[in-house]
């Protein structure tokens, strides 16, 4: 079973060819999303996610095509930016149901992770005034709350502290278990502490799958 | 997805009722954005309008318009969209393509809705626009008949709307792909000004189509290579660096500062023109008007540059800025924003006689009291954690005060105590401000280890 398929992607950003030919196939596993900084570990995510026109071919998420079923592909997706730009002036709230609403699925979901992760009194509180740290924890909460097939996480590891890092590692390790496809932009997969199924390298434009 | 064992069922709704609801809801942080980031360079650009509608009104250009030949009207109105397109572009650009709209592409919304959202929002932003292009084609009901009539008003419509979404989808490209846009949009509205109604909607629905189509993707990120120069003093590099974030960050509102400097100039060069040889002392008092309003659009700058740097303040407290630096910075910051004004109005005031040969004078004394009143602001805002609130009706109620001061004492020396007194006390108002920064962190460094 394929969960995520591209065929010949090409991405470019400001006039330059970021990524070309990217050919993929992930089936069910934990994946580690490596290479230097700035070879477009990102750029492929955000590519992956939709949020990035790209320049050519084709993206499909659990056999939907991204871009001719984008409902029903983006509905098995969920995506960590590595810095995410949210309204400032909703509350984590109000986010995350907006988002459980659009998905459909159960408006409260989220919440309570939400609140363990930082307090429960932040839920009602503007996303301008929480700080960075925890902007982040919504963004990954508000990805995982409809527990897609297919999750894309951005440095997920940057500013969680130690208890919600561990309830992200044995939540992803389920997940893994479960039959989805979690694939993880990271510079040091070891640190991660994850049972990896396999590695995506990204050098030169092109992405290695080992 | 009914694979996953633990996944949560996807619940039944209504997805038009749910679809308009979220529309609602992300057109009102969307426009409020937009409204935030450009809602004062509008305001200030729209001023100059009042006076000119009382110069030219809009039945006045309207005639002159459709009394000219074809070939000459389609230039014109060539030139006016393009005008138009480079003075909304950023707000268009904010519309369609703002960072903080990118994260709900994610979410499952369908192509359908993102173009419907964004159509809607530049109709919104496009409304007078559109009811000036209105306006501007009635008469021809009476000469050419109504299907030609409303022809016409739509092909205009469409192509706003298609060089609107255009220059925005080669906003990664090279600069020359902007300009042909531009130049492809203008070619486009000079020839449905020269063909039939019919052909020229038949080509704006046409192009339309074809950027519709886009809307329903993401929209590129800005392209991130430009030149710059950097370094120098302290002092200059600091200055430059807000420079150079209000110029890659907020472009356009430059833009609009200066040309509402240089309207300003004109209207008042025009009504100087007129009284100046009956009435030199009305004429003065208009120059000296001039040179306070001039500096305080020109100030403003700092406000802007201040505003835009503040995300990264934590970086730049960790630079070990002097203090009399980072004044100063600014204070050389707010006056090079009104560089427009004192090149452009030495230029047309000299024309005018003696009365318009103290300009520079003027502004000068106009500048030194906008600096440091703009600068001593910055840092008050700063101490009180309200940096980002819009600060129009203040800054206008300010200017008004110096207005009022500069034409009781009958010159604008009558700021320099003001001036002097803002100077004297920036350095403690700098230091409330780096006192309220350093307490705001702690705290938002402890509530985020609680």
């Amino acid at each position: 079973m394929t969960l995520v398929q591209t065929h010949d992607l090409a991405v470019r950003r400001g006039g330059v060819t970021i990524l070309d030919h990217v050919s993929l196939h992930l089936s069910p596993g934990l994946y580690a999303l490596a290479g230097a900084n700035g070879a477009g570990k990102s750029t492929l995510l955000r590519a992956l996610a939709g949020v990035l026109p790209v320049a050519a071919g084709t993206i499909a998420i659990d056999g939907h095509d991204l871009w001719r079923e984008p409902v029903a592909a983006r509905r098995r997706l969920g995506y960590l930016p590595e810095s995410p730009e949210l309204f400032p002036y909703l509350t984590a709230r109000e986010l995350l149901r907006t988002a459980n609403a659009v998905r459909g699925v159960d408006p409260r979901a989220g919440e309570e992770r939400f609140a363990r992760w930082v307090r429960p009194a932040a839920l009602d509180l503007r996303i301008g005034t929480l700080s960075a740290g925890q902007r982040r924890k919504l963004a990954l909460v508000a990805a995982i709350s409809h527990e897609p097939p297919v999750l894309l996480l951005d440095e997920p590891a940057n500013t969680l502290d130690a208890a919600a890092l561990t309830d992200l590692r044995a939540l992803l390790t389920t997940w893994r278990d479960e039959g989805r496809a979690v694939v993880v932009a990271t510079h040091r997969p070891e640190a991660l502490g994850l049972p990896l199924d396999g590695r995506l390298v990204v050098h030169e434009r092109r992405v290695r799958v080992s | 997805m009914a694979r996953l064992p633990t996944q949560l069922q996807p619940r039944p709704q209504a997805p038009r009722v749910l679809g308009g609801a979220l529309g609602r809801r992300l057109s009102t942080l969307v426009l409020r954005d937009a409204l935030q980031t450009y809602g004062v360079g509008m305001s200030l650009a729209l001023l100059p309008l009042v006076y000119l509608y009382r110069e030219w009104p809009p039945w006045e250009i309207r005639d002159a318009l459709h009394g000219l030949p074809p070939s000459s009207r389609a230039l014109l109105m060539a030139a006016a969209h393009a005008l138009y397109g480079v003075a909304t572009a950023p707000v268009v650009r904010q519309l369609l393509a703002s960072e903080r709209l990118r994260w709900w592409w994610a979410l499952p919304l369908s192509a359908r809705w993102w173009r419907a959202l964004h159509l809607r929002h530049l109709v919104l932003l496009d409304a007078p626009w559109l009811l000036a292009i209105a306006y501007g084609v009635l008469p021809l009901a009476a000469t050419a008949g109504p299907v030609h009539t409303i022809a016409s008003g739509l092909a205009f419509a469409m192509l706003t709307l298609f060089g609107q979404i255009a220059m925005v989808s080669v906003s990664d490209r090279p600069p020359r792909w902007a300009l042909l846009g531009l130049l492809t949009w203008a070619l486009a509205v000079a020839a449905a000004v020269l063909v039939p109604g019919l052909v020229g909607a038949g080509l704006g629905a046409l192009l339309l189509a074809v950027m519709v189509r886009r809307l329903g993707q993401p929209m590129p990120e800005v392209g991130a290579r430009v030149r710059g120069r950097t370094g120098g003093p302290p002092v200059v590099a600091l200055a430059r660096l807000g420079w150079l974030a209000a110029r890659r960050h907020d472009g356009m509102a430059l833009v609009w500062g200066a040309a509402t400097q240089l309207a300003a100039i004109t209207l008042a060069g025009l009504a100087i023109a007129h009284v100046g040889h009956e009435d030199p002392e009305a004429a003065a008092a208009l120059r000296r008007g001039l040179a306070v309003v001039c500096a305080t659009i020109g100030a403003a700058l700092v406000l802007r540059a201040v505003r835009i740097l503040h995300g990264d303040r934590p970086v730049l407290d960790t630079w070990g800025i002097e203090a009399h630096h980072e004044r100063s910075a600014r204070l050389l910051l707010a006056a090079v924003g009104g560089l427009p004004a004192l090149f452009v109005g030495s230029i047309a005031l000299a024309g005018l006689g003696p009365v318009g040969q103290t300009w520079p004078l003027d502004l000068l004394l106009a500048t030194a009291w906008a600096a440091t009143h703009t600068v001593r602001l910055t840092f008050s805002l700063d101490a009180r954690r309200r940096l980002h609130e819009p600060q129009l009706l203040r800054q206008l109620l300010w200017m008004a005060a110096a207005l009022i001061l500069t034409e009781v004492a009958g010159t604008p020396l009558a700021l320099l105590p003001w001036a002097a007194f803002e100077a004297w006390r920036m350095p403690a108002t700098q230091r409330r401000a780096d006192h309220a920064r350093r307490r705001f962190e702690a705290a938002v460094r402890d509530d985020h280890r609680s």
